[in-house]
């Protein structure tokens, strides 16, 4: 392929694709979607949110789940970052903590894909060490 | 943070949770300095909330006590000999800007600007997101709703052709070279070092 150098370019090949994106467009519905927040505050960003935000995107799209991933701030686990939370369409959220490319992966394959827990789950009651402040 | 452009990304959120509707980037680079500026026109702040800013015990989140992204950011530009400013733009929002000196040995990478800034292009479509480059040799700038309008769709990233905007972008960085001379920089240092056993 010809490297792209331009607006133009990328219009060329938008409507070499534009069919293609516009059938899978139709076939979105947000009740069926999974959706991941990716945890993007200054802590997550340092431990590798950023890779781990980039993976999830392209590697859910590679494999054909029909996922939103978006960024959220810091969900308190500084500790544990990078934190995703998964929600699995009519389920309760769920935060998974340490989340490297491999975590990720087994993430995508194991939990999202066929709803088995995997390790790395932050429970939903667990508090930070020092109470919040109000 | 192991890149400038990790930095960018991490100060940009705080434009975003300012609620601002249109953020600039911008990267200069000229012989002898980086400098970056992010430019919002979110809810800015008084004067005594940006004189704590560089405090890291000072946050406005309530998850936890301490907010690190403005002194990390301060502590890396003033390694190297730089500094950060943060005024207010216009008559409303904030700019940050942070300068840091090229060719200084704790200078970080630029790394994946074009990755960092699409990874926020995309995430918050709603946002006006500009990114203009600038280095001795010519200027580069795109914005998210140019790139929309191109390619007829309402947002950036998150299809088939994120991949394409990042190539298109990189191109475009790698014509003006910009943060060619850090890579530079760095392998001179690991020659210097000498191979590792």
């Amino acid at each position: 392929m010809n490297k792209i150098k331009s607006l133009e370019d990328l219009k060329k090949i938008r409507d070499a694709q534009v069919s293609g994106i516009k059938a899978r467009e139709k076939g979105e519905d947000p009740e069926s979607l999974v959706s991941i927040k990716v945890a993007m505050a200054t802590c997550g960003i340092a431990s590798g949110a950023k890779e781990t935000m980039e993976y999830l995107t392209g590697e859910l799209e590679k494999r054909g789940v029909n996922a939103i991933v978006t960024q959220t701030g810091c969900m308190g686990y500084c500790y544990a970052e990078p934190t995703i939370e998964v929600t699995l369409p009519s389920k309760e959220p769920v935060v998974f903590g340490g989340v490297n490319l491999d975590k990720a992966d087994e993430i995508i394959e194991k939990y999202i894909k066929s709803g088995e827990l995997v390790d790395g789950i932050i429970p939903v009651n667990y508090e930070t060490i020092d109470p919040p402040r109000s | 943070m192991k890149e400038i452009a990790l930095h960018i990304l991490d100060i940009a959120e705080n434009s975003i949770a300012a609620g601002a509707s249109r953020i600039g980037i911008s990267v200069n680079e000229t012989d002898r300095l980086l400098r970056f500026s992010i430019t919002d026109n979110g809810c800015g702040m008084d004067r005594a909330m940006r004189e704590q800013l560089t405090d890291p015990f000072f946050t406005t989140r309530t998850t936890r006590r301490v907010g690190m992204g403005i002194p990390l950011l301060q502590q890396h530009a003033e390694m190297t000999g730089g500094g950060i400013t943060i005024r207010p733009a216009g008559e409303k929002g904030m700019v940050v800007e942070a300068v840091f000196r090229r060719g200084h040995p704790d200078l970080q990478p630029l790394g994946d600007l074009e990755g960092c800034w699409l990874l926020l292009a995309s995430s918050n479509p709603e946002i006006e997101w500009s990114l203009e480059c600038m280095t001795t040799l010519g200027r580069f700038a795109i914005s998210n709703r140019e790139i929309m309008e191109v390619l007829e769709v309402d947002h950036v990233g998150g299809n088939e052709l994120t991949a394409q905007v990042k190539e298109l972008i990189r191109h475009n960085l790698e014509l003006i070279q910009l943060g060619r001379e850090l890579m530079e920089n760095k392998l001179d240092r690991i020659n210097f070092i000498g191979p590792v056993k």
